[in-house]
């Protein structure tokens, strides 16, 4: 078996290959590589932070219970990404049942309009804005292809649609997005000028 | 044009890198924590998860052979279907229209074509072949009259030319017969032997 140096080395599709014939560590060494960008996705596609860390779990635990499924000379990194979308939309989709049945605001709404967010500063954060502005599926494609730097044509594999509907999407988006950002950053510059933020950790406020 | 493209793909690369800067201020840090927990739960499944992959493989072979068993169920029965067919000259999709009514209603023909027949001996030759030909070979004049009204009859109840049943009736009366006989019947030459 090799040490955990060595499979810093394999590829993603390598390391899926040792996992598919039962090497555990191997898996953990996907993990390790993807939990962070499925997490940031996971928080936020559902909105709640504490949530996000169980969906993280629920994604991984059913990519490996899937990973049989997995097909021989396909890329990882899309179909991870696809196995957390699903897992996302069937947690948004289980959070809206319970509100409704709770005879609450959906706490979908309740993340996308910020009021489920730690603080004020972080409702002023640029994808809190853009979150609000998009919906869903545009914010998706939006974040892959922007943050993750997907191509359209695997974008279109994680959300099931073509590449050239993927493209159309991300040019709407684009059209939205454009002046409502400028508005933004504008206004948030001349709000700096006047009583400026300290910064939080190393997060960069916008 | 030129402007407008560049416009374009300046406010796309200002887009492109505001989104990756605010996403990568806000990106959480890896969390030991989580990774155990995952680590835990995949070491905790995967037992369970070679035996799943086994009962959906068997269940997978299980199906294969329902599938490959219900084939040559089907398979068999249409040989069965065929070999009937064959061996009773068709296979009947409706209702059989009766032959006499047929050559009657749709030629307009009476039934007794050949006056010269008598009607009893041309009932007794319905009922048994065996028996007409012993009347066919005693009176040979009257039996090309009489094999050709019965062989019109036997051509007009064919439906659309397509029953089998009254094809193989009529070839088995033709058989019976010298091949002269037969042309004369088909020619329709009511001449008497010598």
């Amino acid at each position: 078996m090799a040490g955990d140096e060595t499979l810093t080395l394999l590829t993603d599709e390598e390391l899926v290959e040792r996992a598919r014939r039962g090497c555990t560590r191997s898996f953990g060494e996907l993990a390790r590589r993807y939990q962070v960008p499925i997490r940031h996705f996971l928080q936020r596609k559902c909105g709640v932070r504490e949530d996000a860390e169980d969906l993280t779990q629920e994604t991984f635990l059913r990519a490996f219970n899937k990973l049989w499924s997995f097909r021989e000379g396909a890329e990882f990194r899309p179909w991870i990404f696809t196995v957390a979308y699903r897992v996302a939309l069937n947690a948004l989709r289980r959070r809206q049942w319970q509100s409704l049945s709770e005879n609450n605001v959906p706490a979908v709404l309740q993340a996308r309009q910020g009021a489920g967010m730690e603080s004020e500063e972080q409702r002023d954060r640029l994808w809190d804005r853009v979150q609000s502005v998009l919906t869903p599926l545009q914010f998706t494609v939006v974040w892959l292809f922007y943050v993750e730097q997907m191509s359209a044509r695997d974008i279109g594999v994680i959300v099931r649609k073509s590449e050239g509907a993927v493209k159309t999407i991300l040019c709407r988006a684009r059209k939205v997005l454009v002046p409502h950002l400028q508005e933004f950053t504008a206004v948030f510059e001349a709000g700096m000028e006047k009583h400026p933020r300290p910064q939080i950790g190393n997060r960069r406020m916008l | 044009m030129r402007e407008d493209q560049r416009r374009n793909h300046r406010s796309e690369e200002w887009l492109g890198g505001l989104l990756r800067a605010a996403a990568q201020a806000e990106r959480p840090e890896f969390s030991e924590d989580l990774h155990r927990r995952i680590l835990r739960q995949v070491m905790q499944s995967g037992v369970v998860d070679e035996s799943r992959a086994a009962q959906s493989f068997y269940s997978r072979q299980r199906w294969h052979v329902m599938l490959a068993w219900t084939g040559a169920a089907v398979a068999v029965l249409l040989a069965v279907l065929t070999v009937t067919s064959v061996r009773h000259g068709g296979l009947r999709f409706g209702a059989r229209p009766n032959s006499e009514e047929v050559a009657n209603g749709v030629n307009g023909q009476p039934e007794n074509l050949s006056g010269g027949v008598d009607p009893s001996m041309a009932r007794e030759t319905e009922l048994s072949p065996d028996r007409s030909l012993a009347v066919i070979v005693s009176t040979p004049d009257r039996t090309v009259q009489q094999l050709q009204h019965q062989l019109t009859q036997l051509e007009s109840g064919r439906w659309a030319g397509l029953d089998r049943d009254l094809l193989i009736a009529s070839e088995m009366v033709k058989n019976q017969l010298p091949l002269n006989l037969v042309a004369q019947i088909r020619t329709g030459e009511a001449q008497r032997t010598p």
